[in-house]
């Protein structure tokens, strides 16, 4: 793992990527903390990164916190990218095992976030294309609403009902069995 | 605005998020270009006409509650399961149109790609049939909607369709996902009416389908049963699916011989409908000879030997002991047609025999399992499935398990109560109505599905 992690280094520190949030802040990351975006790893490929990937869409509040998330994530690649290459061996596994726990764990508390951050995130995660934290974020959206009636929706969304009682008994006869 | 949100590339993506965003969360925004395109597609006036398109909601601060545009709901929305969406329709009139869209449906039937079990119920029940998964916890539930519903039991599942019996000739096929129905004609074929004595006394007692290579359509075939000078007689009819109301079931040969038409001695596989001949005494070898209806050329072809007559030739058992035949049942499985085949003594063993080359009647064993006999007092029902585990279910006494042969082991799915295992459903759950007719007048909820 150890000299995974420093032959990393070395290339990464040759390909530093600019990110420059909307509000002007500027990020350096590594190219493989950068190309967790699909959308910048075509940019570098396009080679058109020279002087910083402007990203004005994403403020850098968010920015820093999409930043976390694919630092974290773009270590738990390279580490499995050198286990798989040695030999499996016991203890390997039990590293990967223990890395996989703390990954998760990461995903956990990085989800502790007010739901204006939370679809901010989603909306970042789909602009940059970073799929691992567009699954994440969109799952967490859906198990806060799982299993809730209409009317808990109306309320968590402040939505407007706009669908006439008529309407509604319609929706309800149709699906039944939905609302047993 | 909502399409440029789908573009990954940063040029031309700064109109993607802004004040004018369309459809937060909260769903009173809809590009109304969007919307006007989608209407043509969806011809549903009652589920768009109060759209209210663009419409600012009055006092909602849009900073608190967070905006998502209309393609990420419909992200997060493909993530859920198909009862909370049913529910979800009744949310407002941009999420009823969303979660009744077409595409939506069939997006979410292929991210939810669970097998799930049919489970019919009693006659005297108002419920049609669950739709259970393998935990056995009821996903969708149909009821029964026809005015003799009383009468009514649903009688076998197959791709996506079940046939629903009524009273007398009385059947429906009924598609899972739809909910449409098509009404079989209960009137017999020409060529039956004018021959067969005694005709009107004829009774349904096994409605197959499959669909046909050459022309992509669905044809049904139905054996009835009747009694000629005392005599148990099968008559033989199929019926082309086609929408049409001047449909006729048309006569055919009768089946070489008398066809055990229970639903575990039936399977359709493609265009072929197999049944296992009715068995006249232990020790007789055509005990498990299998006949099969090619629907293609609407003829019976020669009826095959099974693998357990096969196997009879090579057994120091005596052909007339009991135990060489025990139980036998077919299925399909991966397109395979397969016998299962269960002796019982103080285990019940249980091989499943595939059938590799109809033309040459060659059968392999591909699979076999033992159980304790203690538990059944008699062989239960079983199903295999696709990833190699089995179903097991016995109706009368409740028992429904799963059993992985692999590691031995079996679970509990739950309590079948009185009734009885189908078939296997993959389709979609989300779709709208329990019962539209393809036919007969059903108005109201017609004009909701757009078929």
């Amino acid at each position: 793992m150890a000299s995974a992690g420093s032959g990393d280094e070395k290339a990464a520190a040759a390909a530093m990527i600019t990110l420059i949030s909307s509000d002007n802040e500027k990020f350096e990351v590594t190219e493989a903390t950068a190309t967790l975006s699909q959308t910048i790893r075509h940019m570098i490929e396009d080679g058109c990164t020279d002087g910083g990937v402007p990203l004005p869409n994403v403020t850098s509040k968010i920015l820093a916190r999409v930043i976390e998330y694919c630092k974290k994530h773009a270590t738990a690649a390279a580490g499995e990218e050198g286990s798989s290459s040695s030999f499996s061996d016991a203890a390997f596994l039990e590293v990967d095992r223990a890395f996989l726990e703390e990954l998760e764990e990461f995903d956990d508390a990085f989800l502790e976030v007010d739901r204006a951050t939370l679809f901010d995130l989603i909306l970042a995660a789909n602009y940059l294309d970073i799929k691992g934290l567009l699954n994440l974020t969109c799952q967490k959206v859906a198990d806060s609403v799982k299993g809730k009636t209409p009317e808990q929706i109306r309320e968590m969304y402040n939505i407007v009902n706009d669908l006439t009682p008529e309407e509604e008994a319609e929706i309800r006869r149709e699906t039944q069995w939905a609302f047993e | 605005m909502i399409a440029c949100s789908c573009s990954h590339s940063l040029i031309g993506a700064a109109s993607y998020w802004g004040p004018d965003m369309g459809g937060c969360l909260a769903g009173r925004h809809l590009d109304p270009a969007l919307k006007q395109e989608e209407m043509q597609n969806h011809p549903s006036p009652s589920a768009v006409a109060t759209g209210a398109a663009g419409a600012e909601v009055p006092g909602v601060d849009f900073t608190q509650v967070g905006v998502l545009p209309l393609d990420m709901l419909y992200e997060v929305l493909l993530l859920l399961p198909a009862k909370t969406l049913c529910r979800f329709r009744a949310v407002c009139q941009l999420w009823r149109f969303l979660l009744s869209d077409q595409d939506f449906i069939s997006a979410h039937a292929a991210r939810h790609p669970e097998l799930l079990i049919l489970v019919g119920s009693t006659m005297d029940s108002n419920i049609l049939l669950d739709i259970m998964d393998l935990s056995g916890q009821v996903i969708k539930r149909v009821r029964k909607t026809a005015s003799d519903a009383k009468y009514e039991i649903a009688q076998s599942g197959q791709f996506d369709l079940i046939c629903v019996k009524g009273f007398h000739r009385k059947c429906r096929l009924q598609h899972l996902a739809t909910g449409a129905a098509c009404q079989l004609p209960e009137e017999l074929a020409r060529g039956h009416l004018a021959q067969v004595p005694d005709i009107e006394n004829y009774s349904v007692s096994r409605i197959a389908w499959g669909q046909v290579a050459s022309t992509g359509g669905y044809k049904v075939l139905r054996v009835l049963d009747g009694f000629c000078n005392m005599v148990p007689r099968q008559l033989c009819e199929v019926l082309t699916l086609s929408g049409s109301s001047h449909a006729r079931w048309r006569e055919k040969k009768a089946p070489p011989d008398l066809v055990d038409t229970n639903p575990q001695c039936t399977v359709a596989i493609g265009g072929i409908v197999y049944f296992f001949l009715q068995r006249k005494t232990y020790g007789d070898v055509t005990a498990d000879r299998i006949a099969s209806f090619d629907l293609e050329t609407e003829e019976w072809r020669p009826s095959i030997r099974g693998p357990v007559s096969t196997l009879v030739d090579n057994t120091p058992l005596p052909v007339t002991d009991p135990l060489v035949w025990g139980s036998l049942s077919i299925c399909a499985l991966n397109s395979c047609l397969v016998v299962v085949h269960q002796t019982f003594r103080q285990l019940i063993t249980t091989d499943l025999w595939f059938l590799i080359d109809l033309e040459k009647g060659l059968w392999v064993k591909q699979n076999s399992l033992s159980f304790s006999a203690s538990e059944f007092w008699s062989p239960p029902s079983l199903k295999p499935l696709n990833d190699g585990r089995i179903i097991a279910y016995k109706g009368k006494t409740g028992l429904f398990k799963i059993y992985d042969p692999r590691t031995n082991t079996y679970s509990e799915v739950g309590d079948l109560h009185s009734n009885y295992v189908l078939g296997l459903y993959k389709g979609n759950l989300l779709s709208l109505p329990n019962a539209v007719f393809w036919r007969e007048g059903c108005s109201n909820s017609r004009q909701r599905t757009g078929d």
